[in-house]
């Protein structure tokens, strides 16, 4: 690397406008010691490929990239440019126009720039009250214009992203700062360059680049102006000391940001109708029937507030964290999600919802938690009720929530799918907005309604609403992220577990057989299905599977040791089968046998659609029978009562054959090879 | 003011309309660069101004005005219109194409750049001898310096003046 030479690297498709930019190049001074040279890229592929193949043409440290229209007028462009690089070895980049905060939207020329340069704009005014604001001295910013930019130090550039015209100069920029460069726009008394670009870009491919730097650059993208207004509408029933908790939480934020704030009572009769009546910062409503039903406490609070679109909806256990706002904004932004239901993290909800605790020392890094490799979201069937955004018009669009249906759970469920018919996404960002710990009392106590069951039953012809993904077995689909493996799920319900396993190898290609049409229509939007008997007809034939997945589903079949027998010729080499198996043996059901009961349930260890009943010694002679040479169990340990415990130390000692974990297993996880 | 919120949306709105638009303008640019080599070559000033016409449609659009080429060639056409209305020997005269169209108007905007700058004596003195050499006119001298990056217009027009060419 020749530290005593500047090299200019110009892409260019138009010799007219490159020769007299060259010629502008002749009138620099070049200081003693100083070497320069000009490479032209005539033929790349991008911008980024031709800064690329500059690099690599020059031994020059630093490098000063030009449009082609670019004309330098300042003759000590060369020493002001290296003697701003040698003034601090942390500065990577100096551009001659840059903004100090990325607009939300991404596009530079629409937030605040800052340094100088002589374009269209500048017309009938003197070029020294040009209309960027001058600082003094250099000044820090997160992009620069490409239409000038010189480098001290070669960083990747982003070429996997930016394969265009449009944003390699915003992606240079923010990669430098993340290599944890300086990017400086120096002041200038006039500008050092003029942009020529025909007054304005040819900006047709310009929205495709825009999309991608947002989703890349999250966390470089501006602050939330404080004309942003949030609409959050709690709802609380005997619950005043978290309502006031919440309150004071959300106040703190409305510092920050323009928060309307409404609250909806359902009749408590704890203080909280006299306490809300006390407060001028916000809105709400009483229900003074009484506890009424969730799906219409959410309607009518919505009809008298006009909520009808962009609103966050909370349970007042939930707390909502500092910088939720921005993080959900954010969020929306660089998603482009125009409408859907945001969910939000939680260690009370199954899915890709779901953060273990446990994994961390600290609960504030679970709320920093993100999986930064899957994209923005996760694709979802459903999302916790306590908290959730419904974003943009989908309420005008759905309808409103089922008022024939009491419960929380049921009236959720069903607009989940209602809005599952309608492609109305349902999504978990990755990286965490809020966390919610239900330990810290966010469960929700609204009450269970077994009328309200078999009302969403009847109303949507399904037995079971899976809205959430068998976590276990999903965990047991190891492989990299990037393989295109074969997945089919017998029984596959409404598809939650297959869209777990997409969420997490994109390329994998899923299959689903569901003998329930509704379960089948819904899963149909999110995976190939077939509506099939698998007693009847094998679904899929002509595709071989590395996974074939019954999850809970062996015991409802009427001979499932033929059935996997059949799964065996459908598996690729090294194939294997996943399932969830109920375990009969489960000390809860001894301890009801032993009092002489067996009563089977609607779900659960006994329910009552279960036609084969299994204990673990079971389950291992149907695999080994059918044919699997290497089979793996896993145990799904609940925790149990103290006289539960004291119960299988003495069946232990009535019979040792027996081992401790067949009792206090309530279900297994098998992983089967031949 | 608007807010980054309501920004946001009008800009997508913006680069929708954009994406939408493609489709439509690209072939009537497409016609009407056609059009102007067909009316070139035949040297027909007539039917060469009446090519604006197309220009105009996609004006209509608001979203043309996306295509830095297509601006140019609507101050093009405004050079042309004015001159025809004046009897001026057209800015396009003896040329064959809407290539060489463009690339005169560049050289003059570069011509006149270089009065504007006067970076070395040589240097401006071919853009002189360029604009002299393709009798520039006059409508064209102050459309282009009216409409391009100049702000020392009345510099330029002095040292035209003084060299015979205003």
């Amino acid at each position: 690397m020749n530290e005593n030479k500047l090299a200019f690297i110009i892409c260019s498709n138009d010799d007219l406008m490159l020769e007299e930019a060259l010629n502008y190049l002749n009138f620099l001074e070049i200081p003693d010691g100083m070497e320069v040279e000009v490479f032209t890229i005539s033929d790349a592929e991008s911008m980024l490929s031709g800064m690329q193949e500059g690099r690599e043409a020059t031994d020059a440290k630093y490098k000063v990239f030009l449009h082609q229209d670019t004309f330098i007028l300042y003759p000590h462009f060369i020493e002001s440019i290296v003697s701003i690089f040698e003034s601090d070895s942390q500065i990577g980049m100096i551009g001659m126009v840059g903004t100090q905060k990325m607009p939300m939207d991404a596009v530079m020329w629409n937030g605040d720039r800052i340094g100088a340069m002589y374009t269209w704009e500048s017309k009938g005014v003197d070029y020294k009250s040009y209309r960027y604001c001058l600082a003094d001295g250099l000044n820090d910013v997160v992009a620069v214009d490409g239409f000038c930019f010189a480098t001290a130090y070669d960083i990747p550039l982003r070429m996997d992203l930016f394969d265009g015209w449009d944003f390699y100069d915003v992606s240079t920029s923010f990669e430098y700062i993340r290599n944890g460069y300086r990017v400086v726009v120096p002041t200038q008394n006039e500008p050092w360059c003029l942009h020529d670009d025909g007054m304005i870009l040819s900006l047709w491919n310009y929205d495709k680049y825009r999309h991608i730097a947002m989703k890349e650059y999250v966390e470089f993208f501006g602050e939330i102006s404080n004309e942003e207004t949030f609409k959050i509408l709690l709802w609380t029933e005997n619950s005043l000391r978290y309502l006031k908790l919440c309150v004071e939480n959300i106040r703190l934020m409305s510092q920050e940001y323009v928060i309307e704030l409404y609250v909806a009572d359902n009749g408590s009769s704890d203080g909280t109708k006299e306490w809300l009546s006390q407060q001028e910062d916000l809105s709400y409503v009483y229900f003074d029937e009484g506890r009424v039903g969730f799906a219409k406490l959410l309607n009518e609070s919505i009809a008298a507030f006009g909520l009808e679109q962009d609103v966050l909806i909370f349970n007042v256990r939930f707390f909502p964290q500092q910088g939720m706002l921005d993080k959900l904004y954010h969020f929306i932004m660089s998603s482009q999600l125009k409408k859907g239901i945001v969910g939000f993290h939680s260690n009370g909800f199954y899915g890709d919802q779901y953060v273990d605790l446990k994994q961390y020392e600290d609960k504030t890094e679970a709320e920093i938690f993100r999986y930064r490799d899957r994209g923005l979201y996760f694709q979802e069937l459903g999302v916790h009720a306590g908290a959730f955004n419904l974003q943009g018009d989908i309420y005008q669009k759905i309808g409103r929530f089922d008022e024939s249906l009491i419960g929380c759970e049921e009236c959720m469920e069903d607009y989940f799918l209602r809005c599952i018919q309608n492609d109305v996404p349902i999504v978990v960002p990755t990286e965490t907005i809020a966390f919610f710990d239900v330990m810290d009392g966010a469960s929700l106590d609204y009450r269970d309604d077994d009328n309200s069951r078999q009302l969403l039953r009847d109303k949507w012809g399904m037995n079971y609403f899976n809205l959430l993904a068998n976590m276990r077995l999903i965990n047991e689909v190891a492989e990299d992220s990037d393989k295109a493996i074969h997945v089919l799920e017998i029984g596959c319900d409404n598809a939650a577990t297959l869209l777990a396993i997409k969420n997490r190898l994109p390329k994998a290609e899923v299959y689903g057989a569901e003998i329930n049409k509704k379960a089948a229509e819904i899963a149909s939007h999110f995976v190939k299905v077939e509506c099939a008997d698998i007693n009847v007809n094998f679904p899929f034939q002509n595709i071989r599977f590395d996974y074939i997945i019954f999850g809970d589903v062996l015991e409802h079949l009427p001979d499932p040791l033929k059935t996997l027998k059949i799964c065996k010729n459908y598996l690729n080499d090294g194939g294997c089968i996943l399932a969830s198996i109920p375990n009969l043996m489960h000390i809860s059901v001894i301890r009801e046998l032993l009092k002489g009961n067996f009563t089977y349930t609607d779900m659960g260890l006994l329910d009552k659609t279960h036609i084969h009943l299994f204990t673990y010694n079971e389950i291992v002679k149907m695999f080994k029978e059918a044919g699997f040479g290497q089979i793996n169990i896993k145990d799904v340990v609940f925790p149990i009562a103290d006289n539960d415990s004291r119960l299988i130390d003495s069946l232990l000692q009535l019979e040792p054959v027996a081992k401790s974990f067949m009792y206090d297993s309530f279900q297994f996880i098998v992983k089967a090879r031949m | 003011m608007e807010t980054d919120g309501t920004l946001k949306k009008s800009m997508q709105d913006f680069f929708d309309a954009i994406v939408a638009s493609k489709g439509l303008i690209m072939p009537l640019k497409e016609k009407m660069l056609n059009a102007m080599d067909l009316f070139l070559k035949m040297q027909s000033k007539e039917n060469l101004v009446s090519v604006k016409a197309i220009l105009d449609d996609a004006e209509e659009t608001g979203l043309y005005e996306l295509d830095a080429e297509m601006v140019r060639y609507r101050r093009i056409f405004d050079i042309l219109m004015s001159e025809a209305k004046k009897g001026y020997i057209l800015f396009s005269d003896s040329l064959c194409n809407h290539t060489e169209l463009m690339e005169r108007y560049i050289l003059c905007i570069f011509a006149l750049r270089r009065i504007e700058f006067d970076k070395e004596e040589k240097f401006t003195e071919e853009g002189i001898q360029m604009l002299k050499n393709c009798h520039i006119s006059e409508t064209a001298i102050h459309k282009i310096c009216e409409t391009e990056i100049f702000a020392k217009t009345e510099k330029i027009y002095a040292v035209l003046a003084e060299r015979g060419i205003l």
